[in-house]
């Protein structure tokens, strides 16, 4: 497994360059979405952005900025005061919800690992939209559960139970849910939070491969801005529910557009062989304390 | 627990089925004073086929003059007695049984499923408790006018039992979330309140009605209908179809209420609907059987462990082996104090216990042994 991943991750960089999308198809677009709690009425919003089949998306900010609600809205669990949500050409107002499932996936922050089901199992409820009638599972829901395990590597813990797996291995799981579910969207909120760096590779491996392949769109949360970096086709920057910036992430993950954001002073550390990628790090010890979140 | 596929699932419920079956066979021999006629007898009687004269000698209270031979009166009396026993009676009371058994099974594995806790039964929310209270009103106040086939009783316990849900929903309403404790919690202390208010109804009642409120409350599966718990089947046989119907759903609700959203489940509708029919159908068989305890509680845990947690199968199976369960408690119930005497040499008490008694002895040891497996696992 080890040397799986690390074969993987040495051929990312290869693929990150080559990857632009041929066909310019959008999949997802928000238009001028605006949201907001009773308490808040402009908690979010005007937001707009579309989303092209093969790009991946990485929403960042600080904590209570808006990610998470916008990504809910994106899955269509939330209705936006004002705007729109399209999918697939679509209002996402107009979608039944199982066919919205069948276009959409969500893997939400928290997920539960104290299920007594197998891993199969799990995997398989993600077929859940795509069987309006009938008790049983297809065999091509099988096959599909098959291959997400496999994309994902939990195929060799199949039988077992999800509450004998990791934190870890119990993420790929759910996301191997996701994948059966076979989405024109992907939408992720945090799913490499509290993984270990080893985990985090597979999931970026697994998202990449994904995107290239089953010419998905993927748009994730996180807090973690190393991973949007290397992860991210564009970038959404969110402050207090507004869009700070969009675009490639050289452009958005830059010191310049975060130190207001996070209120912290950042350092860029170029690495000789991604210029265009810069590591951000905060500037000092005292400033770490005072802004980052976590 | 390996996948469901259509045959594990097909022999799972044939297996429970065929269980189900064999206790229905069994009933008409088993009972109060059991020993007198055989199953044999009673399916031969039911069905129409002959019985030997010379086989019905040894039997006791046949030949009741002692001429050691049996006329065609004694015999003809003994097929009577055989056919209003065994069926007017203790197959009668088994298909109750059943009934009561499946539905409160049934109800407790949705609520366990619909709550993520394996506490949750109708008793321990508080379902019962209010169904009782109303029950025992309509009995207190002598309601008996039946309303489309429903009668007052099951109306007034449905009534009650909602109020108990409405007041526990909107005690968890603050956190917008069906699965704490703190909700569990407020359905236990509802339930006793309503226990409370069954004492003090019960207390100023006169001496008559006291009687027949401690009869129900005891639980009984006496059947007083022509078609047994034919007031409540128009009630439960919706609620068993339409529950396991949403299993699909509750397997996808299982993973939580954003990951069941986004894959196409309205999550509150799916609440709302299975509170509403585990109410109705709980109040049904209150107002018919009185509160029976620990079936709802036992039943899905067992079911989970022998066949799986997948909703599909853990419903339909949950009704079958919960109206097995309930089936041999009531047997349990009639005999055990025969049996008891028997044991000791000398007659004991009243022929029958209420079936709540056997319930709560068979259950709880049960639900405390499944609860330190959970623990330890």
């Amino acid at each position: 497994m080890d040397r799986d991943l690390r074969f993987a991750s040495a051929s990312l960089a290869a693929q990150q360059s080559t990857i632009e999308n041929p066909s310019r198809m959008a999949v997802l677009r928000i238009d001028d979405v605006r949201f907001g709690f009773p308490r808040h009425p402009d908690f979010l919003g005007p937001v707009s952005l579309t989303v092209e089949l093969g790009q991946r998306w990485a929403v960042v900010g600080p904590n209570g900025a808006g990610k998470s609600t916008l990504l809910r809205l994106m899955a269509g669990l939330l209705v936006p005061r004002l705007g729109r949500v399209v999918i697939d050409g679509t209002d996402v107002r107009g979608f039944s919800p199982p066919r919205r499932a069948r276009l959409v996936a969500y893997l939400p922050q928290h997920t539960p690992r104290d299920l007594a089901s197998s891993v199969r199992d799990v995997v398989l409820l993600g077929r859940f939209p795509h069987r309006s009638f009938g008790l049983f599972e297809s065999a091509a829901d099988f096959q599909m559960a098959e291959q997400a395990m496999r994309l994902t590597e939990t195929h060799r813990f199949a039988e077992r139970p999800l509450t004998t797996l990791s934190g870890g291995e119990a993420q790929r799981v759910h996301l191997a849910a996701c994948i059966a579910q076979s989405p024109r969207v992907l939408l992720l909120d945090e799913p490499t939070a509290s993984l270990d760096l080893r985990h985090q590779i597979a999931i970026r491996r697994i998202l990449f491969e994904l995107a290239r392949q089953e010419r998905a769109a993927v748009v994730l949360v996180t807090h973690d801005l190393q991973f949007a970096a290397g992860f991210a086709t564009h970038v959404l920057v969110l402050h207090d529910g507004r869009v700070v910036t969009q675009g490639a992430p050289g452009d958005a993950l830059s010191p310049r557009v975060l130190e207001p954001v996070f209120g912290v002073k950042l350092l860029a550390l170029a690495s000789s062989r991604r210029p265009d990628q810069p590591y951000l790090v905060p500037a000092n010890e005292e400033d770490l304390e005072a802004g980052t979140p976590r | 627990m390996k996948t469901l596929t259509p045959a594990r699932f097909a022999i799972g419920l044939t297996c429970c089925a065929a269980l189900l079956a064999a206790l229905l066979i069994l009933s008409p021999a088993i009972g109060t004073e059991s020993g007198t006629f055989t199953g044999w007898d009673a399916w031969r009687t039911r069905l129409g086929w002959p019985i030997e004269r010379d086989e019905l000698r040894h039997r006791p209270f046949v030949d009741l003059d002692g001429d050691g031979r049996v006329s065609d009166d004694e015999a003809t009396g003994f097929i009577s007695r055989v056919r209003y026993v065994g069926f007017g009676l203790r197959f009668s009371r088994s298909l109750l049984a059943l009934q009561a058994g499946a539905t409160l099974a049934l109800c407790g594995a949705v609520l366990q499923v619909l709550f993520r806790n394996p506490l949750a039964d109708p008793y321990t929310l508080g379902i019962a408790g209010g169904g009782s209270l109303g029950a025992l009103l309509a009995i207190r106040f002598g309601w008996t006018a039946a309303f489309l086939g429903v009668s007052s009783t099951a109306l007034a316990a449905f009534v009650g039992g909602t109020a108990i849900v409405a007041a526990v929903v909107l005690i968890a309403r603050g956190e917008r979330r069906l699965t704490s404790n703190e909700l569990l919690l407020s359905g236990v202390a509802l339930g006793l309140f309503c226990g409370a208010m069954m004492m003090l109804v019960t207390a100023i009642s006169n001496e008559r009605v006291t009687f027949e409120v401690m009869r129900w409350m005891m639980g009984s599966l006496d059947p007083v209908a022509r078609v047994p718990g034919a007031t409540m089947l128009p009630l439960i046989v919706p609620a068993w179809l339409v529950l396991t119907w949403l299993s699909r759903s509750l397997n996808q609700y299982r993973l939580g209420d954003e990951l069941a959203a986004a894959r196409g489940v309205n999550v509150a509708r799916l609440q709302a609907a299975c509170l509403f029919l585990t109410t109705m159908a709980t109040a049904a068989v209150v107002a018919e059987c009185g509160p029976i305890g620990f079936v709802g509680l036992v039943v899905p845990q067992i079911v989970g462990l022998l066949l799986g947690t997948d909703c599909r199968i853990l419903l339909p199976a949950s009704a079958l082996l919960g109206a097995a369960f309930l089936i041999v408690c009531d047997w349990g119930s009639q005999t055990v104090m025969h049996f008891g005497g028997w044991v000791i040499g000398r007659r004991l008490g009243p022929a029958t216990l209420p079936v709540g008694v056997i319930t709560a002895v068979v259950g709880v040891p049960l639900f405390l042994v499944l609860l330190r497996r959970r623990e330890r696992r």
